[in-house]
């Protein structure tokens, strides 16, 4: 309709002598000259109707001949002008038409109209289906809230197992209610209170605190101190301090345990094989569990010895990667960083963490799993959810690296895609996504809606979801990854395309069988043999 | 794609010292100042023409970015075995990511394939002088010690971003030279049957001795 419409301006103008004389005048330019307001009026809607693929129907004929394949960029110059200038006859200074070209023209000329009409319809009905559909689910979610609000939440120990509420939960829960039926689904094993949260996060800022002014302390004093090439124990000590003070970029969580090697080597260099050796074999050993190191022998008992300290100093450390970290978690939302209103909060709720769990510490990809629940809930609620998570088998054997755990994981998840989707298996291994997806829940790979979708079977379901949905994701996109290379399927599914259909997603969730000869994934986990030889060589899982 | 060696390399170094910046700047040209922190792997690539004794070979780099921290590392340890060569990064403006070099290269030579990998040494972010805490002079004489080549290097300016990996790809495609088995790791498939051959006439040599 508009187009017709839009058509109409070079109808009743196409005599117009001035015009055709200037080709290269523009719309704006037409518009001004041509006397009534109509044209005036149309401008904008014309120039709104015509985008520019369906420009190419409107050309004028002189434009046609140069080829149809003319870029888009030109055609959006000339849509503007071109309108004007479509005309049965040439400009005077050229021969005219004969009928029988004219006649051609104006019938192609009608047929590309006739498109564009069409086209702009279909454009229009599938806007149309689009908000239908939106507001569709948007009445569906009221609905879906209400009776979550009405019904079920009330009466929730009698209500969370029945049939209605597993369906609507599985449909997706109401982003109004989503936090509520986060936490009780979640629950509160580990009784942890908000007064403790409160505690926690006083300690960890006193913690903050006392480590800044040491580093002023040692700042002063390196700076008397000369540098030199020659690192003694103490002095590359300071130097590590002194660096930990000054810049914002300092990751040193690691470095704490790492410190105590570096002293224990200088005190005993011939037994930097014994360390050699440990490093290859952290599988289930928590560097940050001072207990283990403390029996173990060999140099790292004198640096216990020698650092009394090491738990604070550790947990300053993991402060500072946090801080590191919390900027580069959802950059996108621009609201983790520094400045943003979470900023803060994330913060204080990953340093409470480290004060409640110092053997676990902070590790990469806790930020984003603390982030999504920081954006559903409170504070307080999301540190007794996060505590709570983080104690579930899976996400408990990723966060202290238990590799006896891990590796069985692994094999019953490659044992199920073996069977589910071979192809994948063979071509791309489940370490390049797999190890992201776990350990941020598919925060970071998904799309935060469909992230939260997921999220709410996961806690519905408990850890061994997570399987479920990666295969699901795997089954969902197999067409696109089967035609890549292993580097390009791999960055595709630690970055999953935006529009990301959950409904899709789930479809293929459900299609997905998570059972394997009359076995569980949870049984297909527990028969897993270990395979001690694998021990070396890290995850091999 | 079409290319006659396929030669993977690996960015390592501690957390938030400029990995991946490094691994955007040097395939897409860009510097991103808003980051998103690295979980377990990711990867860039680029395809380069390199030139040796006058011949030219297409070379597809694949460029693994690893996680930086240290409870990844025995994590991401899997990935060193089939690495030809490694990009160690440290970040000028934080000393303790200068003194974990010595342990990542403990980490590599225990991980590789070889024990004597390749390995270039990059002080990042040496653009931000003014902020920089490892001395040239100190960094050189640690690569020195370790056998290293440094360089100094930032994502911001660009500044020796190439340099790096052209540096790390003549040691490597010095090492295929002199190494048949080594070639045979990174040829494709063509370059490879002719490199069988190669040796398989070279083994003939050797038995007819």
């Amino acid at each position: 309709m508009k187009i017709d419409r839009g058509v109409f301006p070079w109808k009743s103008n196409s005599s117009t002598k001035s015009q055709e004389s200037n080709p290269s005048s523009t719309w704006r330019l037409f518009s001004s000259k041509s006397n009534g307001n109509l044209a005036k009026s149309l401008t904008t809607e014309v120039q709104n109707s015509l985008s520019p693929t369906s420009s190419a129907a409107n050309t004028p004929h002189h434009h046609k001949r140069q080829g149809s394949s003319a870029s888009e960029k030109q055609f959006d110059d000339l849509v503007a002008s071109s309108i004007a200038l479509i005309q049965h006859d040439r400009p005077s200074n050229l021969p005219a038409k004969c009928t029988e070209e004219a006649l051609r023209h104006k019938a192609e000329h009608a047929r590309m109209v006739e498109a564009a009409r069409r086209r702009v319809e279909r454009e229009a009905a599938a806007r149309h289906a689009r908000l239908q559909e939106s507001i569709r689910m948007e009445e569906r979610l009221a609905r879906h809230a209400r009776e979550w609000t009405q019904t079920i939440l009330p009466d929730w120990h009698n209500m969370k197992n029945a049939k209605r509420t597993l369906e609507l939960w599985w449909s997706g829960l109401p982003p109004a209610i989503r936090g509520r039926v986060w936490q009780l689904a979640i629950e509160n094993k580990l009784k942890i209170t908000h007064e403790m949260y409160q505690d926690y996060v006083a300690k960890a800022k006193q913690k903050l605190q006392e480590a800044q002014l040491r580093r002023k302390r040692l700042k002063i004093h390196a700076k008397n101190s000369c540098e030199c090439k020659n690192e003694e124990p103490n002095k590359e000590d300071q130097k590590v301090e002194d660096r930990l003070s000054s810049g914002e970029f300092t990751k040193c969580e690691e470095r704490s345990s790492k410190r105590m090697e570096k002293i224990s080597k200088m005190d005993d260099r011939v037994e930097e094989k014994t360390e050699k050796q440990r490093l290859g074999l952290p599988r289930n050993f928590s560097e940050q569990n001072l207990k283990t190191m403390d029996v173990d022998p060999g140099p790292k008992k004198c640096c216990s010895k020698s650092n009394p300290n090491l738990l604070d100093y550790s947990d300053e450390c993991s402060m500072e990667l946090i801080q590191l970290d919390i900027s580069r978690t959802f950059p996108h939302l621009c609201i983790f960083q520094p400045g943003g209103p979470y900023f803060d909060v994330l913060h204080e709720l990953l340093a409470a963490y480290v004060c409640y769990r110092p053997d676990i510490g902070y590790i990469q990809g806790m930020s984003f799993i603390a982030a999504v629940l920081i954006l559903n809930m409170e504070a307080p609620q999301a540190f007794v959810c996060f505590a709570n998570l983080l104690d579930g088998p899976v996400l408990r054997a990723a966060f202290t690296r238990d590799g006896a755990t891990m590796q069985r994981l692994w094999k019953a998840y490659s044992r199920l895609l073996r069977r589910q989707l071979p192809a994948l298996a063979d071509a791309l291994a489940p370490e390049l996504y797999l190890l992201e997806w776990l350990y941020t829940a598919f925060a970071k790979a998904m799309p935060l809606d469909a992230a939260c979708r997921v999220w709410d079977v996961f806690l519905r379901d408990g850890d061994t979801f997570l399987f479920n949905a990666a295969l699901g994701i795997l089954h969902l996109y197999q067409d696109e990854l089967k035609d890549m290379d292993f580097i390009s399927a791999a960055q595709f599914l630690t970055k999953l395309p935006e529009d990301l259909d959950p409904e899709a997603l789930f479809k293929s969730i459900s299609s997905v069988s998570m059972t394997l000869d009359g076995m569980s994934f949870e049984e297909l986990v527990s028969c897993c043999p270990l395979d001690n030889s694998l021990d070396d060589d890290n995850l091999r899982l | 794609m079409d290319y006659d060696y396929l030669i993977k390399l690996l960015c390592v170094g501690d957390s938030g010292v400029g990995k991946t910046s490094f691994l955007y700047k040097y395939t897409d040209g860009v510097f991103h100042t808003q980051f998103i922190s690295t979980v377990g792997i990711d990867f860039r690539e680029k395809t380069v023409i390199y030139q040796q004794n006058a011949r030219q070979h297409r070379i597809h780099l694949q460029l693994w970015d690893t996680a930086g921290q240290e409870r990844f590392r025995s994590l991401t340890t899997a990935f060193y075995r089939d690495a030809m060569g490694f990009l160690l990064l440290f970040d000028l403006t934080n000393e303790a990511s200068f003194l974990e070099v010595r342990n990542w290269i403990e980490q590599l030579k225990t991980h590789s394939l070889s024990d004597d990998p390749d390995i270039v040494l990059c002080g990042h972010k040496c653009d931000l002088q003014e902020k920089r805490l490892v001395n040239q002079n100190r960094a050189r004489e640690f690569a020195k010690n370790y056998n290293l080549l440094y360089l100094e290097t930032s994502a911001k300016t660009g500044q020796n971003i190439d340099r790096a990996i052209e540096i790390l790809l003549d040691k490597i495609m010095y090492r295929m030279e002199t190494s048949v088995e080594y070639a045979m790791l990174c040829a494709s498939g063509r370059r490879r049957q002719s490199l069988q051959r190669l040796q398989a006439k070279q083994d003939r040599k050797l038995c007819s001795c």
